[in-house]
């Protein structure tokens, strides 16, 4: 049983995140399509960002993830200007030349970072992506069954 | 060609009715060098390289069906009784890329006779393979240059085991067929009709489009097995596919859930953290415990007012919640906390207890 398992992890540090999220005041505004939306967006930012960091940065899917949560807002900090420079990287990145077939594109594209990845890390990061998606399920199930009770 | 030509002849086994010289052109299939079926027959060991067929790392992309594409053959399969000329399943002339990368083997596959039909060198299977029948002229192997002839396989009988083996062969053919149960049924009839005297009967339907499969060394030419490696790549990746597109749906999902049930989160934080731990799995608690014994120095960085009731093994997970604290408190800050205290967390328990502040900022 490991010490602090990617579950403990992520389960710790999204309840953290959780808990500061701007809690809705009016009960009315909370049921607004706007807000829920928005607050959806911002929670699943927050779950990807939690699960990512809680794998740390030994996968390659979750440092891409981790890119893209900090790029995203940066993106929405800074606008246009680094939204270039991020874009431009990863262009560059998506550059490469790599093997695959038709499914292993979208396979790519649903994995983060699978973009520049060869077939056999790609299948590698899936697999431990699945798992830790499995893992944030479950913690999310938790979490609203434990919220809704 | 001419080679392909011979080696046709002696099987006697193909089906050529159907097959154009055009077809035979594109595929070597002939060729000795490599392995493929077992010649069930004393025909020369190149016919077993012709029944290879099988998916090779440079077929890809040009992997032909054999459709009509197959050079009319002379039917000599009255040399090869247990040839059933007839198995010929329709090959669509056109072609099916399967994309699958690094099919090669070496093993001989099972020759399948000829009622099986090209495609039908899926059963690479157990020695059962027919020698007469097994051979088939991989009409659609195109693109195969080589063949390392390593007969794995075990000799195949004469002809007069053709008839069970075809049959089986039939039904464990490892291949990707559109018309799949069609071709068998229609294999196992033309298969049960046919004597074993051989026939040049023409196939009866044209051959259909397989995926030439060929075990690599060691692998097991089992129809089954292959079959598996045939279509389980696809399949697989589809499968893989699927599932994670569901994974982060339900993801989404939940947190759609979530938005709507958060005004409820602002009590009982820590009571829900440790309900949470233990519901998820019986064993965390056990596990929580040696964090408090190998970071003791985050206990205090904790912001203990704030859980009065969270364990010691708790409170590792948020040692780094004091640093954290001090970012803003806007929404997007919570977002680099986390990435931070998530790295900063890792390389904690990477030294043990260390803070790992300073790592935290570099990461930022």
């Amino acid at each position: 049983m490991k010490q602090s398992s990617i579950k403990t992890r992520f389960t710790y540090g999204f309840l953290r995140t959780l808990k500061r999220l701007p809690k809705t005041r009016a009960k009315s505004s909370s049921f607004s399509p706007e807000e829920i939306s928005k607050r959806c967006r911002i929670i699943k930012l927050a779950t990807d960002a939690s699960m990512a960091s809680a794998v740390g940065p030994r996968r390659a899917w979750s440092r891409a993830l981790i890119r893209r949560v900090r790029s995203q807002r940066r993106q929405r900090q800074r606008q246009w200007l680094v939204m270039r420079r991020t874009r431009r990287g990863e262009r560059k990145k998506g550059g490469k030349e790599v093997g695959g077939g038709g499914q292993t594109d979208s396979l790519r594209k649903l994995v983060p970072g699978g973009e520049t990845m060869e077939l056999c890390t790609l299948l590698g990061e899936t697999a431990h992506y699945i798992k830790c998606l499995t893992t944030q399920v479950q913690v999310m199930r938790n979490i609203v069954d434990l919220f809704s009770n | 060609m001419e080679i392909e030509s011979s080696n046709l002849v002696n099987c006697g086994f193909l089906n050529p009715l159907n097959w154009d010289n055009s077809a035979m052109g594109q595929s070597d299939p002939f060729e000795s060098d490599t392995s493929c079926y077992s010649t069930p027959l004393n025909s020369p060991p190149k016919l077993n390289l012709s029944m290879r067929m099988g998916l090779e790392n440079h077929v890809r992309g040009n992997f032909l069906i054999p459709g009509n594409q197959f050079p009319p053959f002379p039917a000599d399969a009255g040399r090869f009784p247990s040839l059933n000329p007839n198995f010929m399943p329709e090959f669509p002339g056109r072609l099916e890329s399967v994309g699958f990368s690094g099919v090669s083997s070496d093993q001989s596959l099972k020759v399948v006779g000829s009622h099986m039909g090209m495609q039908e060198n899926a059963d690479l299977g157990d020695s059962r393979e027919e020698s007469s029948v097994s051979e088939q002229i991989p009409g659609g192997e195109i693109g195969i240059k080589k063949r390392k002839s390593i007969p794995k396989g075990k000799a195949k009988s004469p002809a007069k085991d053709a008839k069970v083996p075809t049959e089986s062969d039939e039904s464990n053919a490892v291949h990707k067929r559109r018309k799949l149960d069609e071709n068998e049924k229609d294999g196992g009839k033309s298969k049960s009709e046919e004597t074993e005297n051989g026939k040049s009967a023409t196939p009866q339907e044209p051959p259909k489009d397989y995926i030439h499969v060929r075990a690599r060394r060691g692998q097991a030419t089992d129809s089954h097995s292959l079959a598996e490696r045939v279509t389980g790549k696809a399949v697989m990746l589809d499968e893989i596919i699927n599932y994670v597109q569901s994974l982060q749906r339900q993801v989404e999902f939940l947190s759609m859930k979530l938005a709507t049930v958060n005004p409820r989160m602002d009590f009982n934080m820590e009571a829900f953290l440790s309900k949470d731990m233990f519901q998820c799995r019986g064993s965390v608690p056990h596990g929580i415990y040696p964090l408090g014994t190998t970071s003791p120095a985050f206990s205090y960085e904790y912001q203990s007012p704030r859980n009065p009731t969270t364990k010691p093994p708790l409170i590792h997970g948020f040692g780094n919640a004091a640093t954290a604290s001090q970012h803003s408190t806007l929404w997007e800050e919570d977002l680099q906390t986390v990435v931070q205290m998530g790295f900063g967390q890792n390389q904690a328990h990477d030294f043990h207890g260390e803070m790992s502040t300073g790592h935290m900022k570099v990461e930022l």
